[in-house]
């Protein structure tokens, strides 16, 4: 092994299902992981956000000693993931699925079952209950390279739920699915949370996370820009506020005009813009009487999670993304 | 540990018997080689009754039989390829029953090609036997041995798959040219004759022939095994220092 650094320390023993303390990961010059502190109960679904490069995947791979945090400390149950016995307590699903394309769903799950100490019969009933649970019957006794992108991340994640892990740490699992798929590996996710376990969750499908999570954590830049409820989070965003235009080139300006505000075209007339903190209607009004704009309506309306969540991030710089994600 | 250990095995010798090219190129080239080149070689040592076959069968099993190496390397490519290389850091498993696991089927690939092609020189191409079955064993393991510990260098020193077989050819047909496995030694210039020490293949096809043509046993081979097992441990401790867990490796 080439310059390994020493394990980071554990936390408390019997701790959460995961624990990150101050967590940082620099490639070279670039701080990917920037100091993140985040706790993952038992039973709790937290879905963690971010746009492409905000360290997301950075995190979740040092969650499951993929790679190591430059500073800051990780624990699974209170023990380090260095430790054997906490690597048996996770269960991971990567961004890409990692199955072996000449053996069965079953097979697959079976020795995924099989690596986490149990025995072959007990692995064979484990992959038949996660076969039930992700709707694997009719492709259960198919070559995993003639299945569906669908199917073949079902069987993904079922890999990592095969040994009933306390924590499960899932980069994306829906990404590229069908709805069915969608739906099925989202309720999955709800019913392991519900079942106890902790469950900390990547997406960038935002109605997915909105509706599952008990919990969003919004990552910018490498670090925690935001962290709550749905509701929560609505609370610490500003109002959203919807103009109406009469034609398309009003609606066009509006855009060209109020850019400070982040406007996003919503149906063919209508902009909405994000109130910035301490500013008002009035004021948002009084800008476009000065340009000029005359919204034929306006609404103020809540913040939905994109609106949220481009918001948080807005500071975040495109084109920096693809090193750290 | 053992159940994790039990399991990578069973796991790795199905994906090698799914993998029958690996097979094909270990066993059956070298055996169409040495039905074809048998006899257009002279006989390897002056003793009575010995032919080319004496030269060819062992010559081929040790060429051939370091190409082994990127049946190994590819074996660990290829998990990496499918991304199941990182899904297995992420399980309790520890890196040695994985390299292990990894390794063993191929040792006893290795091990079977060396005993078949030397069985069917024996029983179809009257080749000679004069030594101990238990001698070919044991140097066929340690050799085999060492073709596995080459492809895990080569592995942990080529980013890529291409790039491995590539090296793995080279070395394959220079390293065995130099080391006798095309044409006796003896036959080489001087200067060539002596650097043929410093290859694995030489300590091999040498150990071989004795066991063929002089009468050798696991005792009289056993020079012959400390220096291909020397080799082994080079590569060996060369692939964990070069290893590097988080390098990203295409197929």
């Amino acid at each position: 092994m080439r310059g390994r650094p020493p394990p980071p320390p554990a936390g408390p023993p019997g701790g959460p299902p995961l624990e990150l303390v101050g967590v940082q990961r620099r490639f070279g010059d670039l701080l990917a992981v920037a100091g993140v502190d985040l706790v993952v109960e038992p039973g709790e679904l937290i879905g963690l956000l971010g746009r492409n490069g905000a360290g997301k995947s950075t995190t979740m791979r040092m969650c499951v000693g993929l790679d190591e945090p430059t500073q800051g400390r990780i624990s699974i149950l209170g023990d380090s993931i260095a430790a054997g016995v906490a690597r048996a307590a996770v269960g991971y699903c990567s961004q890409h699925a990692a199955l072996y394309p000449g053996y069965t769903a079953r097979r697959n799950l079976e020795f995924f079952g099989r690596l986490y100490g149990l025995r072959n019969a007990e692995a064979a009933a484990a992959a038949e209950r996660v076969i039930g649970l992700l709707g694997l019957g009719p492709v259960a006794d198919r070559h995993v390279s003639e299945l569906s992108g669908g199917y073949e991340r079902r069987v993904h994640l079922g890999a990592a739920l095969v040994h009933d892990a306390p924590l499960l740490v899932l980069d994306e699992p829906t990404a590229g699915v069908d709805i069915e798929s969608k739906e099925r590996i989202a309720n999955t996710m709800r019913g392991v949370a519900d079942a106890g376990a902790g469950v900390l969750f990547a997406s960038h499908d935002l109605s997915d996370v909105e509706r599952i999570c008990d919990r969003i954590v919004i990552l910018s830049k490498g670090v925690v820009k935001a962290s709550g409820t749905p509701k929560q989070l609505a609370g610490d965003v500003a109002e959203l506020l919807r103009l109406e235009m009469e034609t398309v080139a009003d609606r066009e300006a509006v855009r060209a005009e109020l850019a400070s505000l982040h406007p996003r075209v919503n149906g063919r007339l209508a902009v909405d813009l994000t109130l910035r903190e301490g500013e008002t209607i009035a004021q948002v009004l009084a800008r476009c009487e000065a340009k000029g704009l005359r919204p034929a309506r306006v609404h103020a309306v809540a913040p939905g999670l994109e609106s949220i969540f481009l918001r948080v991030t807005a500071d975040d710089e495109a084109g920096t993304d693809a090193v750290a994600d | 540990m053992l159940l994790q250990t039990k399991a990578v095995l069973g796991h790795k010798l199905r994906l090698l018997s799914m993998d029958l090219q690996v097979a094909v190129f270990i066993i059956v080239m070298p055996l169409v080689a040495i039905v074809f080149l048998a006899d257009g070689y002279a006989a390897p040592r002056a003793v009575a009754g010995a032919t080319g076959v004496d030269q060819v069968v062992p010559g081929m099993a040790t060429l051939f039989g370091f190409t082994i190496a990127d049946s190994v390397g590819y074996a660990v490519f290829r998990e990496h390829g499918w991304g199941t290389w990182n899904r297995l850091r992420t399980t309790p498993l520890a890196t040695w029953p994985l390299m292990l696991g990894t390794a063993a089927p191929f040792v006893v690939l290795g091990t079977l090609q060396v005993l078949l092609l030397h069985a069917v020189g024996y029983l179809f191409l009257d080749m000679q036997f004069t030594g101990t079955w238990a001698a070919l064993v044991v140097l066929a393991i340690t050799a085999a041995t060492t073709g596995v510990a080459l492809g895990l260098l080569l592995v942990a020193i080529c980013p890529s798959s291409e790039q491995m077989a590539g090296l793995v050819s080279l070395l394959a047909v220079l390293l065995g040219g130099i080391g006798g496995a095309l044409a006796p030694t003896g036959r080489m210039p001087a200067a060539l004759e002596a650097v043929a020490h410093l290859t694995p293949q030489f300590w091999v096809v040498e150990g071989y022939k004795d066991v063929i043509l002089g009468e050798s046993t696991v005792v009289d081979v056993l020079p012959n095994m400390v220096a291909v097992a020397a080799f082994a441990a080079i590569f060996f401790v060369v692939a964990g220092l070069a290893f590097d867990r988080n390098a990203e490796k295409s197929l």
